[in-house]
């Protein structure tokens, strides 16, 4: 053992660029770029609307940047994205059992894009 | 099937009494349907370079020795075949590892994980007159597939999370924890949580997903540090209202 | 070496706001953004009718006050657990700094909209 000179490869700066899988994993915590963003400006969105309704109309009137929106909808795009590996992830995380069998992953994503669908349905319908 | 070419086969090379880093070197090796990476690595040995350095064992997907990088994806060498890289391979030893010697890198730290981990029934005081301890089919399928794992190590080579951090527990230590943890006949799961619990614990873990990816046993164990999570968070709860030191 | 006894992670209570953040960033926050962030500025394309009145009713209604913080406050967290992973990703590493000032922005939002929301209603 006493010529054993171990070599250790350093870790690169921009691993997850070397390799398909780790680059759509970083996409994936990219996703909260824009929701960061979108946020924030909600935010402002509601302390315009606790001022008046002038505000208001200047928020709106911000929001309708072609920046802003830009940002809006790859917020969009994010959550989107966001929730196809979140609903992927989830049966890994807990998977659910009717009786004795596991449900298959399939129907655990499916049922919950069918929710994200409804509760996006319900939420246009109040409007 | 028996036509045969030549493959490209290059190979990250380090002695440690004549390099002071490592360095590809290429091979042409004959290869026909059938050829796996192994017998590649075989014949080179034989053949072309009797210095060269790998491990293998069973040749059957099995002892979990032969694992390298193939272009960058860790996989064993056994049920890697050529003829799925046309344009050649670039064969490297399991990241994250350090290199001992060309292809054979220092896998002490995985298996002294594998060893923290209490990978054995405890605190069960059955004796050989009770007669053997039974499980209903239920109870085995709770951890069946979390004991599939052949130690091969290609899931920390795939982790990204134990190359940026050496001190994570990592993926397969915490699915061996997860798999004695659920076994009825086990009560040891008080001191494995311990483990867990750390920031090198599950905690260590972001779910990037490749070690299930790379699996060749199809073990899932990304599943299973995410379920430890869980289990350690409501171990933390449980602690948090039973107020005991942790 | 491998530590023994290691200290006991906090991260159950960062990880429960973060998985409960993005249940709602996956199953509320993309209609949330298609309404407020696209078809508001856009004025609804003349289709629907977002008004000061309408907006206004639904945020000091408790319902719609509860629901408008829990759209603030929760990918907020589920957001900033992912700036302080995601800045060890990158191997930029700000320790218990750079942790506490995520959680600490995530909390101020938090605050914040409760509090506004409270002035409204």
């Amino acid at each position: 053992m006493q010529n054993r000179k171990p070599y250790v490869r350093p870790m690169q700066r921009a691993w997850w660029s070397e390799n398909n899988f780790f680059s759509w994993y970083m996409v994936r915590e990219l996703t909260i770029v824009p929701l960061i963003l979108f946020t924030l400006n909600l935010c402002a969105g509601l302390f315009a609307l606790v001022s008046s309704s002038d505000a208001w109309s200047n928020w709106i009137y911000f929001s309708s940047h072609p920046v802003m929106l830009l940002i809006n909808v790859l917020a969009l795009i994010g959550a989107l994205y966001h929730a196809k590996t979140f609903f992927s992830m989830m049966p890994q995380v807990m998977p659910i059992k009717l009786g004795e069998k596991v449900v298959p992953t399939g129907v655990i994503v499916g049922v919950q894009w069918l929710l994200l669908v409804l509760v996006s349905l319900v939420a246009i319908a109040c409007i | 099937m028996t036509e045969h070419n030549i493959q490209t086969v290059n190979i990250l090379r380090y002695d440690p009494e004549k390099n002071n880093e490592p360095f590809l070197e290429t091979f042409k090796v004959p290869a026909d349907n059938t050829t796996s990476i192994q017998d590649a690595l075989a014949y080179i040995k034989d053949h072309m370079d009797k210095s060269l350095s790998y491990r293998w064992s069973c040749r059957m997907a099995i002892c979990g020795s032969c694992g390298v990088m193939v272009n960058k994806v860790p996989k064993l060498a056994c049920k890697t075949f050529l003829r799925d890289y046309p344009e050649g391979v670039t064969l490297e030893p399991l990241a994250n590892f350090a290199i001992e010697k060309d292809l054979v890198v220092d896998k002490a730290p995985f298996l002294e994980r594998l060893e923290a981990m209490k990978p054995y029934i405890i605190g069960n005081d059955r004796k050989p007159e009770d007669g053997p301890n039974l499980q209903t089919p239920a109870q085995m399928a709770k951890y069946k597939q979390f004991a599939g794992c052949i130690n091969c190590g290609l899931c920390y080579a795939a982790c990204p999370q134990f190359g940026l951090n050496p001190e994570f527990i990592g993926p397969a230590a915490i699915t061996l924890a997860h798999r004695y943890n659920l076994d009825s006949r086990d009560l040891g799961k008080v001191e494995r949580m311990k483990l867990i619990n750390g920031k090198d614990g599950a905690w260590g873990c972001t779910f990037v997903g490749y070690c299930s990816k790379v699996c060749p046993k199809h073990v899932d164990p990304a599943a299973a540090v995410n379920q430890s999570k869980v289990e350690s968070a409501k171990d933390f709860i449980i602690n948090m209202i039973t107020m005991k030191e942790a | 070496m491998i530590n023994y006894s290691p200290k006991r992670s906090d991260e159950p209570i960062w990880w429960g706001l973060f998985g409960a953040g993005g249940v709602w960033f996956a199953m509320i926050t993309p209609v949330t953004v298609l309404v407020m962030g696209i078809l508001l500025p856009l004025h609804g394309f003349g289709l629907v009718d977002i008004s000061y009145d309408k907006v206004y009713a639904f945020v000091s209604s408790p319902i719609g006050g509860g629901f408008t913080v829990l759209s603030l406050s929760l990918p907020m967290w589920h957001a900033m657990h992912r700036v302080h992973h995601g800045l060890h990703d990158l191997q930029i590493h700000l320790g218990s700094v750079g942790k506490y000032a995520c959680y600490l922005a995530a909390a101020l939002v938090t605050v914040l909209a409760t509090v506004w929301v409270i002035q409204l209603s």
